[in-house]
């Protein structure tokens, strides 16, 4: 139902003229937005793993089946799509000048896409929304972006491809493995949590998995299509990129590469550990040289979703629950980003950061929002991003103290970049005279601005109600890959205790 | 014997009658040709609609006609099963579709020569009798009279050189590759005393396969694999396929390929069963080479015709690797999978040809990808069609060209050829590159071009295209239980 409204309301859009599309697909994202928090209100934390399936045979000769069902964390990250999804058609006009109704269209394709892709319990399902997303995404840069579009959409599309066709091989491999098994094909994904995989296979088909989500989160040295994409995309593109579709990535490991092939996933801790402290540090001092703010924020990407990882591979509670809400938290810190790189662009039509300066006397409202933003996202106390970074270092802590120093260091530098991006654009003497009379925020912006802000506190201040519901699910998981594993590994891993 | 309301006669009738859908092509193939001779030059609609009645009546007698269990006829040089039925309809409708494509086309290049139906007809003959053959005489006499027709038919723009280069070009490869074939046939009679397939079988199955007998297969192999544009017997496709009117190349990359497919399938599953040590290997690398040389090769190409015969001959890859899955476990999941695929890549490369077909003009019958630049403001339609099209050649869901790899790839893994699937999966990526840049030029870059006339039969025809894709794509199992029948008649 969730995936299916926003698609029937894209594909209206592509046929119906520009004025109507505006309406129709706020009101689509608005009633997605209200379902998913029916949702959220109707979730139980405590009862069955995966609830609100829906199953329906689709292609019973090879047991494939349209199996969707949620848990805590694609509860939590359809949430953050779905409340990303208005945001993004709200910030769609002026900005988007040509063909706006065939952009709406996609958008909504785009989110139908995403929501199904963290709904999807079955591999041949998941794999064919995870492809459906790459098309809208791929002419949202490539028809609405900026000067090197194209160079920029068909980097992004190839890497993807090369790392999924691999992930298909490897579900392929799968499915022959549950065949030999139990004489029968599934791809539901929680026939593999559990079925023995050997270890030698296991490390393959992790690879596999490992390589497509690790293109997509991204992870260093993986990670060059993100600076390009961002760039170029327009602004709702780059919302929902940096929003979601990286959370897709590392959303695959949670769900996929790591729960099913557990032994395989402890003998690649060190290189996981190793990759995302280097993405952490990397990102943020190639972020300090950027001189185009919208570069600065996709670079500063790369070192958050580092941190993501990071939790992730830490193996506790805490790690994981971190890992989770920082990914929660940089979809609205950093969306938010975007959004008010967007907004300067369409006064100015240039995104170097020299070019602005002193823009706080003419622009206070904007500048109260921007500083606000970016203290989320550098993590300060009482603000979103300072839970899920906090939880994430004291969770790697207990498994690698030297490697979270390291990613410390990052903390450190995003303040430094972020704080001197800051400062060169907002302070200093107004001497450009193109900035002395630039509007404040419209009633428009603001409109879009105000629910992000609004969460970007909440999230800082009350985050027990999303903990409550990431945690069980998120024991349920590591509890799953403990029993299952070697007891080697199992050793490695937990030191012989309970997560 | 009895179905339906139907008395199936036996004997020579009872063959014959199983023949109807193809003495309903011949029998059209020749009216067109005798009215060639008594309308005006002018007027070839007349000739396009008897082609059009007659391939819908043959679609019909094979949809609706009696179909009991599989049987051969004509002393056994033909066999009629699910098999062969399944490519029969397909040839069939593909036929149909470039059919309904032709006259403008041909109007619009000036070419106005009614025996072009009649031709079209003759090749679909042959590549039903190809699809139908039981006896490696039988497919050599099918396959000729399926070439000779296509030869003509790619060279029949006289007044144009490259069109008259490439039937030269497709006729004297063509004729080499006849011979090689003729040759392997010649060496499996000595070694079989027999061209019969279950004779052959015999002498397989009984463990007296010799030197002499695997020989003759291997020039069978490079015969077919011409047929089939496999790496490296792919030379003359490029080339071929950019100098024939677009009509004769879509009918080249869809049925040709097709029924050589059907051949090639029948060969080897059913003549050589149970003999696949021996073939697996150098099917194995003509596969992985024809997947990877085609896919990019493909990428430093201009012309887009060149660039979807570069694209077809990686498809044929695609296609070989059901067939090096077949490893003759009486597993007929890969033949099912080489047929959903054959049809899939059917469908798809029809409906990128049907907008090709559409920007050709008497002055310059080229197709430059620059041509596309802009084409999605001036038709968004065509361009909506033609990038769908390509999107399901490059195999992104939800299209049926990825229901189609995602099966081939399935018994690939399945029978162990892992590291086959991984080089099918790198060439896959490959191939996304050139399926994307004409989406690009149509969509991202700005172009003036003409505005170009759509009739109601192209209409018509991208229509029906696109929504086989997206069906079939949703929907696969409305078209895996006729390829799993007709995988399964194979061997029964």
């Amino acid at each position: 139902m969730l995936v299916l409204l926003p698609l029937i309301a894209g594909l209206l859009c592509f046929v119906v003229d520009d004025r109507e599309a505006k309406p129709l697909s706020l009101l689509a994202t608005l009633v997605t937005f209200a379902l998913s928090l029916l949702l959220w209100h109707g979730y139980d934390p405590q009862g069955p793993a995966f609830q609100f399936a829906e199953s329906v045979n689709w292609i019973p000769e090879f047991g494939i089946r349209y199996a969707l069902g949620i848990d805590g964390i694609s509860l939590l990250l359809i949430l953050l799509t779905t409340f990303l999804g208005p945001v993004v058609v709200l910030s769609a006009t002026p900005a988007v000048q040509k063909k706006l109704h065939v952009y709406l269209g996609w958008m909504l394709v785009l989110e139908a896409a995403m929501i199904g892709t963290f709904a999807a319990m079955d591999l041949f399902l998941f794999y064919v929304f995870w492809e459906l997303m790459l098309i809208p995404m791929y002419f949202l840069i490539g028809v609405w972006g900026g000067k090197d579009r194209i160079y920029a959409t068909i980097k992004f599309f190839i890497y993807t491809m090369v790392g999924s066709l691999l992930m298909l091989v490897a579900i392929i491999w799968l499915y022959r493995l549950h065949m030999d098994v139990y004489g029968e094909y599934s791809a539901l994904v929680t026939d593999y949590y559990g079925i023995g995989i050997a270890r030698d296979a296991q490390m393959w088909l992790f690879g596999a998995f490992a390589l497509a989500f690790a293109i997509k989160v991204p992870m260093w040295p993986l990670h060059t299509w993100l600076p390009d994409a961002h760039v170029q995309a327009p602004t709702g593109g780059s919302v929902i990129l940096a929003g979601v579709l990286l959370k897709m990535g590392t959303y695959g490991f949670v769900r996929f590469a790591m729960p099913m092939f557990p032994d395989a996933t402890v003998a690649f801790t060190p290189l996981f550990i190793g990759l995302s402290v280097i993405g952490i540090i990397y990102g943020a001092l190639v972020a300090m040289v950027q001189d185009d703010i919208k570069k600065l924020v996709a670079y500063s990407s790369v070192s958050h979703l580092g941190f993501v990882m990071l939790g992730l591979f830490a193996f506790n509670t805490m790690g994981w629950s971190g890992g989770i809400y920082q990914m929660l938290s940089h979809g609205l810190s950093t969306g938010a980003l975007f959004l008010l790189v967007g907004v300067l662009y369409e006064r100015r039509h240039t995104r170097e950061i020299s070019e602005y300066g002193g823009i706080a006397s003419v622009m206070p409202a904007y500048a109260f929002v921007l500083m606000l933003v970016t203290f989320s996202s550098i993590g300060l106390p009482g603000l979103n991003g300072f839970v899920g970074e906090f939880l994430v270092l004291l969770g790697s802590f207990e498994r690698s103290p030297w490697m979270t120093m390291g990613a410390t260091t990052g903390v450190v530098l995003g303040a430094v970049y972020m704080l001197w991006m800051v400062e060169r654009v907002l302070y200093g003497p107004q001497n450009n005279p193109k900035n002395a009379d630039l509007p404040d925020l419209t009633r428009r912006e603001w409109t879009y601005l105000v629910p992000l802000l609004v969460m970007i506190v909440v999230m800082g201040v009350l985050p027990g109600p999303f903990l409550a519901v990431l945690e069980p699910s998120v024991d349920r998981i590591l509890g799953l890959m403990q029993s299952n594993m070697e007891p080697m590994s199992a050793f490695k891993m937990f030191g012989g205790q309970a997560p | 014997m009895t179905t339906g309301d139907y008395t199936v006669p036996v004997g020579l009738a009872s063959d014959l009658f199983r023949m109807a859908p193809l003495l309903a092509v011949f029998a059209g193939a020749m009216a067109v040709m005798l009215i060639e001779a008594v309308v005006r030059p002018t007027d070839r609609w007349l000739q396009a609609g008897i082609s059009g009645i007659t391939l819908m009546f043959a679609l019909g007698l094979l949809v609706l006609g009696p179909s009991e269990g599989a049987a051969t006829a004509f002393s056994g040089m033909l066999r009629f099963d699910a098999y062969g039925a399944f490519f029969n309809v397909l040839l069939v409708s593909g036929a149909l579709i470039v059919v309904m494509l032709s006259p403008d086309y041909l109007q619009s290049i000036g070419v106005k020569v009614g025996e072009y139906y009649a031709l079209i007809l003759f090749a679909l003959l042959g590549m039903m009798l190809l699809a139908l053959g039981n006896d490696l005489m039988m497919m050599f006499v099918a396959v000729e009279i399926m070439s000779i027709a296509v030869y003509v038919l790619a060279a029949i723009k006289r007044e144009d050189s490259r069109s008259v280069e490439s039937g030269f070009k497709y006729f004297i490869l063509g004729a080499f590759s006849s011979a090689l074939l003729l040759y392997g046939i010649a060496l499996v009679y000595g070694a079989t005393g027999t061209t019969g397939l279950d004779g052959v079988q015999a002498t397989v199955a009984a463990g007296e396969a010799g030197a002499l007998l695997y020989t003759g297969m291997a020039l069978l192999l490079v015969g077919f694999g011409f047929k089939v544009a496999a790496v490296p017997f792919h030379m003359w496709t490029p080339d071929v396929y950019q100098g024939a009117p677009v009509t004769v190349t879509a009918f080249m990359a869809s049925g040709v390929k097709a029924a050589s497919f059907a051949a090639f399938g029948r060969v080897l599953l059913v003549g050589f069963l149970g003999s696949s040590t021996e073939w697996v290997c150098p099917l194995w690398i003509l596969c992985a080479l024809t997947m990877l040389v085609g896919n990019v090769a493909a990428l430093v190409q201009t012309d887009l015709k060149r660039i979807l015969a570069y694209s077809s001959i990686g498809h044929a890859g695609f296609a070989m690797m059901a067939l090096v899955a077949a490893d003759g476990s009486g597993n007929t999941e890969p033949a099912s999978a080489l047929l959903f695929y054959l049809a899939a890549y059917t469908i798809m490369t029809l409906g990128a040809f049907a907008v090709l077909g559409l920007m050709g003009s008497e002055e310059r019958d080229t197709t430059e990808l620059s041509d596309l630049a802009g084409l999605a403001q001036r038709h968004p339609y065509l361009a909506a069609s033609l990038a769908l099209s390509l999107l399901s050649l490059a195999g992104i869901p939800p299209t049926v060209g990825f229901v189609g790899k995602f099966q081939l790839f399935m018994v690939t893994v399945h029978e162990g050829f892992v590291g086959l699937a991984v080089i099918g999966a790198i060439s896959g990526a490959i191939g996304v590159y050139y399926y994307l840049r004409p989406i690009v030029l149509m969509y991202m870059q700005p172009g003036e071009g003409k505005v170009l006339e759509v009739s109601r039969a192209t209409r018509v025809v991208l229509s029906l295209v696109a929504v086989a894709i997206l069906a079939f794509g949703l929907l696969p199992s409305a078209l895996l239980p006729f390829c799993r029948v007709a995988a399964a008649s194979l061997g029964g």
